[in-house]
């Protein structure tokens, strides 16, 4: 039905010249789909090929297996419920309670859990919850952090922030004139919120768990801390200690490809149950929304105020230590390094967009499912396959040709902007999509077309979407340790890296400081980019 | 957006501009901290430079394992001169893969401390520790006489996975110096008051100086660098009557450098009595020498009896002892 609405207004066959000039249009978007599926292909294949110390297929045959990967799927499916849970009360009350303190600062904050570095979370949440932890006393005497309690916090720490930003979004962006016959028929609540606003979560919501769930599917440094033991053992850490400890790149690739298979096919299933057929754009200066009731709305600012402090206490508790290393910090070092960090953070999230979009173009112009999907597939498998896999392949791949440690930066740059493509790609698509369901047929008669139609039309149309994912993808990157832990070099120290090293170095108080000096940075990035004019 | 991306681009290529190693005469691969400020690295640097009229690049790893997986993936692609933060775990894999080639260092010229018994003709020693539980004497008043002591109970207890660090592997080579074919009994005993195995160092750290628990795996030269750094003298480590497993760590030629007689002389200045000043109160593990004058608060740290396999027993009994460990602690 979509499809058919969708297809290009070009209804007769085109003429030579007309199909060049749309084979020209396309270039970029065929020209990302291979960059984002060659790579992998190539970094996977690389790995398989290099060693001969071949696929144990025993592993299938352990019970300890089949136990880490049932504690994974369990705790990233218990992980994604809890902070959807948190989420959606919370993404309703950001949408439709204007006048709530802070809005613009908590979406920010929203964002800052994607640079925090892993052990300053844990650090911070076992300041918090931990033996003699702040909050520990208020939480009874039988309180255990340690185990699944500590691996839920911690993942709903990461991931309902997520969740807060993109469903609240999509709460916004029900069109006021949905709201206003929903009060002008009286409607109440019960019946506004299964009229009006399910109509729009029931699609939204399924994409939102997928990718949450993938994301705690794939957490490890986290869970190893928290978890209490190796009895809470992810697949990542058996993926990492494959190729890491082990060096056994056949097995770690068996396991990366294991991954992908079964997160993969749950986030294909989870994506297929929502949709895009309920979509409308956000229209900038429609603020009436409707009242809700007292309790809801107190309700809504006492979650909104429980989930700020739990935000921002594991972040504040990193302030007497970082206080105590100000001085003793190495600054020549850390100011050299934050330049390289926003470098390349801006640099691959710029990149991250650009893929996007070109993938996005080559998406629209196809009016198949199946081709819609193989763009999709490509443009999110990153999620699944450890950053540590793809990484690690590309070095090999092309060692022999290239001398990483002088052009290790684009391989940092690259690597980072496909790692943010899913965020980016999934983010952006809704936007397009309400862009061609509301434009398509008008510009086809208009006949607007290429650079006049991107500077005129799309671009500002997009803006507001393109500045929201431009920053995810970059606090991503500004976060990035993995792909930096491969092709790194001392002459471009970026700031996770140095964190670690302090850290690694008895140097704790000087590693908060820097962490916090990181997610300084990260934050005025956020600042700047909402506010630059595109 | 645009003159900004360039911007970005145009900071990245002159980074690319000034990268090391491909001018150094001498490429030394290493870990990460060992190159930071606060490491030993720029002052080994300046100190050798003076001396071999050349200058060093140094490239650097997360840690030691991730080091030699660089070297192996790389094989006769690599830049490396000279491989320095393996440890004795890994010494048999940097053998068997011939990542490495023999140095024309004669131990029996330098003062080598005893405990050591160095032979090794590929790789040289240039540090080395106890692994020791740590704990803050403001808290716990009669720490174990023992490991037995300290595995029987009840102390709260943080060590790290050995899957993902080293001194994990430390603590199940040691377990199993001590407890032989017992010793995943003695494992399920230590999960019992075990708080967390964390994946790295210094998270396992952090959570104990948060006050966490009681004990801490680390190294016996941990309390020295709270009483240098932060003038606090309340970390301990545990002596234990069984003995202590240690954790050298080596530097080795790399079987593809192009110039060996180079590499040799640096791995000669890393034994000298210069460089082994500078190691340990940078690096904060114990010097190779037993020439050194070291600060007061080294003078404090427990001497504990080195017990453990040799370095390729270690090698080709690891995976078989992961195995053990994990079923012993998650049953």
């Amino acid at each position: 039905m979509i499809a058919e609405r969708l297809s290009p207004p070009t209804g007769a066959a085109p003429d030579g010249g007309l199909r060049f000039a749309l084979g020209l249009r396309l270039m970029p978007g065929v020209l990302a789909l291979f960059v984002m599926l060659a790579i992998s292909v190539a970094a996977l294949l690389a790995l398989a090929l290099r060693s001969n110390a071949g696929v144990s297929l025993t592993l299938l045959q352990e019970r300890w297996f089949w136990h880490v990967l049932r504690f994974s799927l369990w705790q990233a499916l218990l992980s994604a419920v809890l902070s959807l849970l948190i989420a959606l009360p919370l993404a309703r009350t950001l949408a439709l309670d204007r006048h709530l303190p802070g809005r613009t600062w908590f979406q920010r904050l929203c964002l800052l859990c994607f640079v925090m570095p892993s052990l300053v979370l844990i650090t911070g949440l076992v300041t918090l919850f931990g033996r003699s932890g702040w909050i520990t006393p208020l939480l009874g005497g039988g309180w255990q952090l340690y185990g699944l309690p500590g691996i839920l916090i911690a993942h709903v720490y990461l991931n309902a922030p997520f969740a807060i930003r993109v469903l609240s979004q999509r709460w916004q962006s029900i069109p006021v004139d949905a709201w206003k016959i929903s009060a002008q028929l009286g409607l109440n609540g019960w019946q506004r919120f299964r009229l009006v606003e399910w109509p729009m979560l029931r699609t939204a919501l399924p994409g939102v768990f997928g990718f949450v769930f993938l994301l705690c599917f794939n957490s490890f440094a986290v869970v190893l801390a928290l978890g209490g033991g190796p009895r809470a053992t992810t697949l990542e850490v058996a993926i990492f200690q494959a190729l890491k400890f082990d060096f056994n790149p056949p097995e770690a690739l068996f396991l990366a490809c294991m991954q992908l298979v079964v997160a993969g096919s749950l986030f294909v299933l989870f994506s297929r149950w929502g949709g895009l057929q309920w979509l409308v754009a956000a229209r900038a200066g429609d603020a009436w929304r409707p009242q809700v009731g007292m309790a809801v709305k107190w309700g809504g600012r006492a979650l909104y105020a429980a989930v700020v402090a739990f935000l921002s206490l594991p972040i504040v508790s990193l302030v007497p230590a970082a206080a105590a290393a100000g001085r003793a910090l190495p600054w020549p070092e850390i100011a050299r390094a934050t330049v390289f960090s926003v470098g390349f953070a801006l640099a691959a999230a710029l990149l991250a967009v650009a893929l996007a979009l070109a993938a996005l173009s080559l998406w629209r112009h196809f009016d198949d499912a199946p081709r819609r999907r193989l763009v999709e597939a490509a443009a999110v498998h990153h999620l699944v396959i450890p950053g540590m896999v793809l990484s690690v392949g590309v070095y090999v791949l092309l060692m022999a040709r290239v001398n990483w440690l002088e052009w290790g930066w684009v391989a940092i740059v690259l690597l980072n902007a496909l790692m943010a493509l899913p965020f980016v790609f999934v983010q952006l698509r809704p936007s397009m999509f309400e862009y061609d369901a509301q434009y398509r047929p008008l510009l086809a008669d208009l006949g607007l077309q290429g650079w006049h139609h991107w500077r005129r039309v799309l671009g500002p149309f997009l803006a507001p979407a393109l500045r929201r994912v431009a920053a995810i993808a970059f606090v991503l990157a500004l976060g990035d340790f993995a792909v930096f832990g491969i092709y790194g070099n001392p002459s471009w120290h970026t700031l996770p890296w140095m964190i670690h090293a302090l850290a690694g170095s008895y140097r704790l108080d000087e590693a908060a400081a820097a962490a916090l000096l990181l997610l300084a940075v990260a934050l005025a990035a956020l600042c700047l980019l909402e506010r630059a004019r595109a | 957006m645009n003159i900004r991306s360039s911007l970005a681009f145009a900071a990245l290529a002159l980074a690319a501009g000034n990268a090391p190693a491909a001018s150094a005469d001498l490429t030394v691969y290493t870990y990460e901290s060992f190159i930071s400020s606060w490491g030993p690295g720029p002052a080994l640097k300046a100190r050798f430079e003076a001396q071999c009229d050349c200058t060093i690049a140094f490239v650097g790893a997360e840690d030691g394992v991730a080091l030699l997986n660089r070297v192996r993936l790389e094989g006769a692609n690599t830049r490396a001169d000279v491989i320095l933060g393996l440890d004795d775990s890994l010494i048999a894999e940097a053998r068997a893969h011939a990542l490495v080639r023999p140095h024309s260092i004669d131990f029996a010229s330098v003062p080598m401390v005893a405990a050591l018994a160095w032979a090794d003709d590929s790789f040289v020693p240039f540090d080395f520790g106890y692994f020791a539980f740590i704990y803050d004497d403001r808290k716990v008043s009669a720490p174990p006489a023992s490991l037995a002591e300290l595995v029987a109970g009840p102390a709260r207890v943080i060590y790290q996975d050995p899957r993902t660090s080293t001194p994990g592997l430390g603590l199940l080579h040691w377990m199993r110096a001590v407890y032989g074919d017992a010793a995943p009994a003695a494992w399920a005993r230590l999960a019992q008051h075990t708080v967390t195995v964390t994946s790295g160092w210094s998270e396992a750290y952090n959570m104990f100086l948060r006050g966490e628990a009681d004990y801490v795996l680390s190294y016996t030269t941990s309390p020295a660098y709270h009483a240098i750094a932060d003038g606090n003298a309340h970390y301990r480590a545990v002596r234990f009557a069984e003995g202590h497993v240690a954790q050298v760590e080596v530097a080795a030629l790399s079987a593809h450098t192009d110039d060996a007689v180079l590499a040799n002389r640096f791995l000669a200045f890393l034994l000298s009595r210069e460089a082994q000043e500078i190691i340990p109160v940078t690096n904060w593990m114990l010097p190779v020498r037993s020439d050194v004058a070291l600060p007061e608060a080294f003078e404090q740290l427990i001497r504990p009896d080195r017990i453990g396999f040799v370095a390729d027993e270690i090698g080709a009994r690891r995976a078989a002892w992961v195995r053990e460990w994990r079923d012993a602690v998650s049953r």
